[in-house]
């Protein structure tokens, strides 16, 4: 059977600031520029979720779309969407927000249900606006 | 890989710049520069809208929960790239592409050579993508290095 990746997109429009607590205002302004505003901003993004897997003969698909969509939205969307990263999240209560720490957020997040589909995800990209979007492939530094 | 391990990310950031060019090889002769680059060989030049993407690679810092300093970062490329590129003929205004074809190829080679020892660390620059148009765009990552 050949294995294939498959990528789908799932967006989210969430609100995020960037601050250290233990830091000062001007510092934390020195250090994040207009991130540090701590009543927030915002950014609709977008994760494109790559996943590897063989494609069963009898259907022709790695994954049925429907469950891999569902995995999508429970993981990604439900929790982040229209959310305040900051405030809502658990995981960035002492984590700050940056498209780089979401993108390895969701990494550990995916691993298990995407695993129950019989999935191996390899690569988590996620766009924050059409300048600038983090990518993870798995690699340990 | 656990979620306690340090994580390889990539962060890539985009940019925008306008610039003319013509392909042709001097020591050529016309017959074979038409042959061989076909419209793109005008003597008027014609230009593009270029896209670049830099992406470097690094871990999440402790400290600011990001791989690169992103202003620090800009301004590198917008020192050492864009105001040297942006609105010229890549062909005669260009000191670090000078002596070179400005195709989308050796464009993405030569804003490496001009970005990889000014990306600030502990960041370190993993690719170079340059975009001449929907159709055609050209990737480089470094000197001996397999994507």
């Amino acid at each position: 059977m050949p294995t294939v990746t498959l990528t789908r997109k799932a967006q989210f429009s969430a609100a995020h600031f960037y601050d250290r607590p233990e830091l000062s205002d001007a510092e934390n302004q020195q250090l994040f520029y207009a991130c540090s505003n701590r009543h927030g901003h915002g950014h609709n993004y977008t994760a494109w979720v790559t996943v590897q897997g063989p494609v069963d003969p009898a259907t022709g698909m790695a994954v049925n779309l429907k469950d891999l969509k569902t995995v999508l939205n429970d993981v990604i969307v439900t929790p982040l969407d229209h959310k305040n990263l900051n405030h809502e999240i658990a995981f960035f209560k002492n984590q700050i927000p940056t498209v780089e720490n979401i993108t390895g957020y969701l990494w550990d997040e995916l691993q298990a249900p995407l695993g129950e589909l019989g999935l191996v995800l390899v690569r988590l990209k996620l766009v924050e606006n059409e300048d600038l979007y983090a990518e993870y492939l798995g690699e340990a530094a | 890989m656990s979620s306690a391990t340090a994580k390889k990310l990539y962060l890539t950031r985009r940019y925008d710049f306008s610039a003319s060019h013509r392909l042709y090889n001097p020591t050529f002769s016309d017959d074979k520069n038409w042959a061989v680059f076909r419209q793109c060989n005008n003597p008027n030049g014609h230009g593009h809208n270029y896209e670049l993407e830099v992406t470097v690679s690094g871990v999440s810092q402790e400290m600011t929960g990001m791989v690169v300093d992103i202003v620090a970062l800009d301004e590198a490329v917008k020192t050492r790239v864009l105001d040297l590129c942006d609105h010229k003929n890549l062909n005669l205004d260009v000191p670090f592409m000078a002596d070179m074809i400005p195709t989308v190829e050796n464009i993405a080679v030569a804003f490496w050579r001009q970005l990889v020892d000014h990306i600030p660390l502990p960041a370190r620059l993993h690719r170079i993508r340059v975009v001449e148009t929907r159709n055609n765009a050209a990737e480089y990552f470094g000197e001996g290095a397999s994507s």
